[in-house]
């Protein structure tokens, strides 16, 4: 991930070392070639997308085009992720899709109601997982417009 | 009082002051004598004293605490055998005296307070709940306190009408800390439910994952059989999968609320049996839905049950000529029953008990796969729902479930 002034890159916040690979194996072989910026929890998505503590020193120029976000996490869980991007100024409008293990309605009327664009339940069959992520990737990285001043 | 014995004690007193009238220059020993014999014609068997103990007979058996104080004093005049029975105090010992004698300050306080209280406002007060410490420990009683007004509108005594709701009160305590608890228990299970949904799956998605990525990356040096080990344990990996959702569904099933509406069920079924047409591919059935059903149900639940009976008969089918699935309405002893036949594979009617047990399969995982919850969380909406299920089969023949909705009194 050395030079994505220009890339669209992926926010992918997860704390599962081996659902980290699925996914970017999944990612991969949706053909979706995009930089992935891998966060592990909550907090330190929360310190990413404000540029603070650890993450201060990052790029200010990049662009997020989508952020994929794990509901339990540790420290900060995923809705209070969401809740604190939805409160922000300069995340409010970045598309975040839900990539969780609940299919609890619960999780996903909370997810929307936070103002989540989309909710995806990992499939356990990896081929249905790279289905699932390749359209996301077509969706989210290709298809969707979004306003250009949106991205943290 | 104006009965006869009120009127007799009337008469009786007028005589009297009539003669204090006369007496009035000092030779009280006539009044004396008047007195005697007024106390005497009272005591034999006046239309007063026959009132005072027919009185005395009600009040002495009704099963409630009955006290009387006088106005001025608060101090105890009558008291029945259930007020004995409940204080733990024989009524020598309390009349005359005040609760002052009997209680802790602030209950006598308490009691006193309401007293004067009614006997001021001169209507009846009603306290629902009030401790009481007796000899026999601390009690609680739904007191009345009537005020007993004199000819002149002014209140000469306070009657008391107490029932014991201790039993009640323990019960009700009872009541909410098993509620309580209760709560507590569906709370954790919730917790525990969300916590299976979310980390058994995390580690078969590896399983499954990293089975594909061996498959994919390394099959060059896998031999067929190594491949097919691999196969193996990604099928065993959906398998638990589904597993864990199917038993969380049973779970969700027995706890979420239920909401009955009027259901148009024939609308319910034709679009249960296209998401079940959906995931058979292929496998064509004919479904034939008698018009006009119509039940009170909770909806979302119905539908959990048409999709499990409709996917076993979209299932049971498939190795079936002419494959028939019907739903309808028939009637079992009067009582409405719905019921969803096929021409499937059947069951033999000596295993009908295991049909609707958790994990209870009647066929291989090779003959017809399944997980053995879907009767099983039928079967509890169909209960919750306070209705009844059973069914009929012969193998080779079909299948046929029967069930019944129960009314809004028997849901759970």
């Amino acid at each position: 991930m050395s030079d994505h002034a220009n890339d669209k890159v992926i926010l992918l916040v997860e704390d599962n070392p081996n659902d980290e690979m699925l996914t970017l194996r999944a990612l991969q072989k949706g053909h979706v070639t995009n930089t992935v910026i891998v966060v592990r929890d909550g907090a330190e998505a929360l310190d990413f997308l404000f540029i603070r503590n650890a993450h201060a020193g990052r790029d200010p120029k990049l662009t997020l085009q989508v952020i994929l976000l794990d509901l339990k996490l540790p420290k900060i869980d995923g809705l209070d992720v969401l809740k604190a991007i939805r409160a922000d100024e300069r995340t409010k409008l970045l598309p975040v899709v839900i990539l969780t293990s609940s299919a609890q309605d619960q999780d996903m009327v909370s997810s929307y109601s936070l103002g989540a664009n989309s909710y995806i339940r990992k499939p356990v069959d990896f081929n249905q997982f790279v289905e699932a992520v390749r359209q996301l990737g077509l969706y989210w990285l290709v298809l969707n417009q979004t306003p250009s001043r949106s991205a943290g | 009082m104006t009965d006869d014995g009120g009127n007799d004690e009337a008469r009786g007193l007028t005589g009297i002051l009539a003669q204090l009238r006369e007496l009035s220059d000092g030779d009280l020993s006539g009044l004396t004598q008047a007195l005697d014999q007024e106390l005497a014609r009272r005591g034999t068997g006046s239309a007063a004293v026959h009132a005072n103990r027919f009185l005395d007979a009600i009040i002495e058996n009704i099963p409630d605490m009955i006290f009387v104080k006088d106005a001025e004093h608060l101090a105890f005049q009558r008291f029945n055998r259930a007020g004995e029975d409940l204080l733990g105090t024989p009524r020598s010992a309390l009349l005359g005296k005040n609760d002052y004698d009997f209680f802790p300050k602030d209950q006598a306080e308490f009691f006193q307070a309401k007293d004067r209280n009614t006997l001021e406002s001169k209507v009846l007060l009603d306290i629902p709940e009030e401790p009481i410490e007796t000899k026999n420990g601390l009690r609680w009683l739904h007191t009345k306190k009537v005020p007993i007004l004199d000819e002149r509108g002014e209140a000469r005594y306070l009657l008391g009408i107490s029932e014991d709701i201790t039993a009640r009160k323990t019960a009700e305590a009872a009541l909410v800390r098993a509620k309580e608890a209760a709560e507590a228990a569906s709370r954790e299970l919730e917790a525990f439910s969300y916590s299976v949904a979310h980390d058994l799956r995390a580690p078969l998605r590896a399983i499954d994952g990293f089975s594909q990525a061996l498959l994919e990356d390394y099959s060059g040096v896998l031999d067929g059989e190594g491949r097919e080990f691999l196969s193996r344990l990604r099928l065993a990996a959906q398998q638990m999968a589904q597993l864990i959702d199917d038993l969380l569904n049973l779970s969700r099933m027995t706890r979420s609320e239920l909401r009955r509406l009027p259901i148009d069920v024939a609308a319910l079924v034709r679009s249960s049996a296209e998401s079940v047409q959906l995931a058979c591919p292929g496998h064509r059935v004919q479904l034939v839905v008698a018009p006009d059903l119509s039940v009170s149900a909770d909806p979302q639940l119905l539908r959990v049950v048409f999709d499990n009976l409709l996917g076993n008969a979209w299932k049971f089918t498939r190795k079936t000529p002419g494959p028939r699935v019907e739903v309808g309405m028939t009637s079992d002893r009067d009582v409405p029953t719905l019921f969803v036949r096929d021409n499937g594979a059947g069951f033999d009617m000596a295993y009908v008990k295991k049909l609707f047990g958790v994990f209870q399969r009647l066929h291989t995982a090779n003959e017809f796969e399944g997980s053995g919850i879907g009767l099983a969380t039928v079967q509890r909406i169909v209960h919750r729902h306070g209705g009844r299920i059973w069914a009929e089969g012969m193998v080779g023949e079909g299948a046929t479930f029967y069930f019944t909705l129960g009314s809004e009194e028997q849901s759970t």
